[in-house]
């Protein structure tokens, strides 16, 4: 039996099922359904029916899922409870790098603490134009914004901006002159911006602009200095996800980590060692992107089970990065990007173990 | 033949209950805002007045700490994360405000100021 092996596929699809249906019961009856799971699963269990008590784990799973999966309430002070459309003079801090889009348009993520000079929370995302003074990640700044709630286009089946946006914790969006933003500190940017900067320093060093643009995207997903010419190209060739960042970097980076430690004659469980913090630290420099997540979390498992010297299972391994991820972030199930790394994952996973059979059993 | 073991079955719902019970907290953490800084702040006793303060047996000087003690936990976090000095050796060596100095802690510098 399969599922025997994989004892964290049920658990994850029955967490992603309870995201899914979340919005059709109301709350009152998914706390009813977790309390009951966990007593009759009990119940059950000390009657020795583990059948029962594995249906009922499910059901509770599903339950927790689903209340992870709602909608949480805003707090009182939250952005998007402001009159908005309005100007404010906003205080904050950046909760990411900037995101230079074009030479005169930069974006920003800030994490609301003041409006107006009242406390203030919440997630706003800021379209500047114009050239920023310098800013890097955890910095405060303040600056007068236009801000509005997120919207986006209203035709039917067609991408929901404003829902991507509050998948990401974003509800609010504004736009600012670049002269109208005031650092208020200047603290040390974190060292995995210090070593994203340090490397595309290096690769403009080493190589023509355009060669270092391109290796920048390829390597750590930066697109910010790629020509407009090129970026079109990639995108008319349709070919634009190489450009991105994705789980097939984590795979390479982690076996050259682990051939190079093996060349160096380190010990397999030194090697794996390294790898783990190698991934890891490479997840933190790119930024948390689903298929990034889920290639580091499976990349960790495999390599941990070298560590621990036990087989890996790469379904379960694919189950229980698809739970983290969904524990953490419960949005992500809508997310394409996550649905697509998953799925293909596990089209890979899967189909060659189906073909080999039905080959060997026409031989 | 059952997907789990029993020991399995019962750590799986151990966690469940535990991942509940968390998830029940955090919802009435959000439902509810002013009863959790109500809450964070009643273990605080409220300033004391400015001025040295006197030895107390068994304990550090409750005088010693800033008015900031009646805010919530998390702003004085902010608070304090925002305003930290550039460098840690400068926040050692500052000079406290006068009238603020911890007698059991002060070095025999910061008694000669007094």
């Amino acid at each position: 039996m399969i599922l025997k092996r994989t004892p964290l596929t049920p658990l994850a699809t029955a967490f992603g099922v309870g995201i899914a249906v979340a919005s059709l019961a109301g709350p009152q009856v998914l706390w009813a359904a977790w309390l009951a799971a966990v007593a009759v699963g009990v119940g059950l269990l000390a009657l020795g029916r583990s059948r029962g008590a594995a249906a009922a784990l499910l059901v509770g799973v599903a339950a927790v899922g689903a209340l992870r999966g709602r909608e949480a309430p805003l707090p009182p002070d939250h952005v998007a409870r402001l009159d908005l459309p309005m100007v404010a003079r906003i205080e904050g801090r950046l909760a990411v790098e900037p995101t230079r889009w074009a030479p005169d348009r930069t974006r920003l993520l800030i994490d609301a603490e003041q409006a107006d000079g009242a406390r203030a929370s919440g997630r706003i995302q800021v379209t500047v134009y114009g050239v920023p003074p310098p800013l890097t990640e955890g910095q405060r700044i303040a600056a007068s914004l236009k801000v509005h709630a997120a919207t986006g286009f209203r035709n039917p089946g067609t991408f929901d901006y404003a829902a991507h946006l509050a998948r990401e914790g974003v509800r609010v969006v504004a736009t600012a002159r670049a002269e109208s933003i005031t650092p208020l500190d200047d603290p040390p940017p974190p060292w995995s911006v210090r070593v994203k900067r340090a490397s595309i320093t290096a690769m403009g060093r080493a190589l023509p602009p355009t060669s270092a643009a391109l290796l920048a995207g390829l390597l750590l997903g930066d697109r910010a200095e790629l020509p407009r010419d090129i970026d079109d190209a990639f995108r008319r060739a349709g070919v634009y996800h190489v450009l991105a960042v994705s789980g097939f970097n984590v795979a390479l980076l982690a076996a050259a980590v682990w051939a190079l430690c093996r060349l160096a004659r380190l010990p397999r469980r030194a090697s794996a060692a390294t790898a783990i913090v190698v991934v890891i630290g490479f997840a933190l420099v790119v930024g948390p992107s689903p298929s990034v997540l889920r290639a580091v979390v499976m990349a960790v498992l495999v390599l941990a089970a070298l560590l621990l010297e036990r087989d890996a299972s790469v379904t379960n391994s694919l189950a229980l990065a698809a739970l983290a991820i969904l524990a953490v972030r419960p949005g992500d199930l809508f997310d394409p990007g996550f649905q697509l790394s998953f799925a293909a994952t596990l089209g890979i996973v899967v189909a060659p173990c189906r073909g080999a059979r039905s080959l060997a059993r026409s031989a | 033949m059952t997907l789990y073991t029993r020991r399995q079955l019962l750590v799986l719902l151990l966690l469940l209950a535990a991942a509940g019970l968390g998830l029940a907290v955090g919802h009435w953490r959000r439902a509810n805002p002013d009863v959790v800084e109500y809450l964070e702040q009643v273990d605080r006793a409220p300033a004391p007045p400015a001025g040295v303060s006197t030895p107390q047996p068994g304990g550090r000087l409750r005088a010693t700490r800033s008015s900031s003690e009646a805010e919530p936990r998390r702003v004085r976090r902010s608070r304090a994360s925002r305003e930290a000095p550039a460098t840690p050796a400068a926040a050692t060596h500052a000079a406290p405000p006068p009238g603020d100095i911890d007698l059991n802690q002060a070095t025999e510098v910061e008694l000669m100021c007094r």
